[in-house]
């Protein structure tokens, strides 16, 4: 732990120096990494799969807001289902459209778990998520979480669909709408989107208890609700996710909520303070718990040269002299 | 020579001002009433296009149907089913936008407050 907090404080002095470049390098990263998985899955349009198209996107993500990470995603996204089958991306703008209207409009800012959750998904760790978003952000994360989900799942079905598109007839469009929309409405999205809810929000309330290891204990508690809701709505939904992916996620969601206690919540609780005190209006029960705090050794090499041998004169009148300190 | 404390204060508000932009914006150019009842226009229309699209997304999915088992007779019922669903659509998210946009006008409104003190003290500081 000593490791991951000396870390994390060189990591804030490093931050405090090129704050500037950091946050634009992040955005860029996380745009180039869902873009070329996107086009690993579904790239069906030629001219966007090129990498010289995913840096230029890319790069476009790094200087603007969140949200137009998003919306870069969701396109380039609807381009690749419109080379496959014009309905299916007709039907998939159609539901970015809903998603925006109703919900991105009160709070653009989470739009970014949008997309992390996508990456999470596509990397086949999505158990991850709700206790990253429970600890670091509210429960209103639910929405864009689901919203990830869904445009996974949109993915997974267009996969499905490029298989058996050469059979299907293009005039016939109505049947055609029918079987996208069918396709899209998986069982296992209303699972996971119902288990990452609770998740998020046993998360959330428990971290935000005045309890000493509120965090540890809602990562506890939030990996076995995960797990749980996912075994039991495996049976009930007969769906097919497997049990040793759900075991391995809760492994993993358990270290990287562990990780992320320290990094944004590194507390000491056992130099805990309580104090209480009053003033003409109200008394004050206040409890204090200071932060961890690690500072790296500050190893300065000092080159000592060896003395210079002196040389010695014998004189034969220093006999007699005195030395007076 | 450089006085400290007003250079200290000085900087405080530069970064507040440049961070806090949005929110200054709200609260020092809007009442509060204006603001939340534009936002709830805005509300009102984003929800409505949105809900002509969930419909249209439903009639995608279900066209067969409703074109072959839907009668003139039955019409009337199809659309006021339609109707009352958008109202009770509508009235959700307008509540929702009334106290969301609330809440974001007084958390802006206090950082004025202390954004004002700051700059009073400062010509305080100036005067001196």
């Amino acid at each position: 732990m000593t490791g991951i907090l000396l870390l994390k404080e060189k990591f804030k002095s490093f931050y405090g120096k090129n704050d500037m470049f950091i946050v634009p390098v992040a955005r860029f990263i996380l745009a180039f990494v869902t873009l070329c998985l996107i086009n690993a899955n579904i790239g069906y349009m030629g001219s966007l799969k090129g990498v010289f198209v995913t840096i230029i996107l890319s790069l476009i993500c790094a200087v603007l807001p969140n949200g137009a990470t998003v919306l870069l995603v969701t396109l380039v996204m609807v381009a690749h289902l419109y080379a496959l089958s014009l309905e299916l991306a007709i039907v998939t703008l159609l539901i970015y459209l809903i998603m925006y209207l109703f919900y991105f409009r009160f709070t653009g800012k989470s739009s970014v778990w949008v997309v992390l959750t996508l990456l999470c998904c596509m990397l086949k760790m999505p158990y991850v998520i709700p206790v990253a978003a429970g600890l670091l952000s509210g429960v209103f994360t639910i929405i864009p979480v689901m919203f990830g989900i869904i445009i996974y799942y949109i993915m997974n079905f267009a996969k499905e669909y490029a298989q058996v598109a050469v059979n299907v007839e293009e005039s016939d469009i109505l049947n055609n709408f029918k079987n996208v929309l069918t396709g899209i409405m998986d069982k296992e999205i209303i699972l996971l989107v119902m288990s990452f809810a609770l998740t998020i929000v046993i998360v959330y309330v428990i971290r935000r208890l005045s309890i000493d290891y509120a965090w540890i204990y809602a990562i506890v508690a939030g990996a076995l609700t995960d797990f749980v809701m996912l075994l039991v709505g495996n049976v009930i939904f007969s769906t097919h996710i497997s049990f040793f992916g759900i075991l391995m996620g809760l492994i993993l969601s358990v270290i990287v909520g562990y990780i992320l206690n320290i990094i944004f919540f590194g507390v000491d609780y056992s130099r805990t303070e309580r104090v209480q005190y009053e003033d003409e209006q109200y008394y004050y029960y206040v409890k204090a718990v200071p932060k961890y705090s690690v500072s790296a050794a500050d190893v300065k090499v000092k080159k000592i040269n060896t003395q210079k041998k002196r040389r010695v004169v014998e004189r034969d009148d220093m006999d007699d002299i005195d030395l007076d300190f | 020579m450089l006085n400290e404390k007003k250079v200290k204060l000085m900087t405080k508000i530069a970064i507040y001002e440049k961070n806090e932009k949005e929110d200054l914006k709200i609260a020092s150019q809007n009442f509060k009433v204006d603001y939340v009842t534009l936002h709830m226009l805005y509300t009102a229309i984003t929800t409505t296009i949105g809900y002509v699209l969930l419909v249209l997304l439903y009639a995608l999915g279900n066209l067969e149907e409703l074109l072959v088992n839907s009668s003139v007779t039955a019409m009337p019922e199809l659309i006021s089913g339609a109707v009352s669903n958008y109202v009770v659509c509508l009235v959700v998210f307008l509540t929702i936008a009334f106290f969301f946009y609330s809440k974001k006008y007084d958390k802006a409104f206090k950082k004025v407050k202390r954004e004002y003190t700051d700059l009073k003290n400062l010509t305080k500081l100036i005067e001196k």
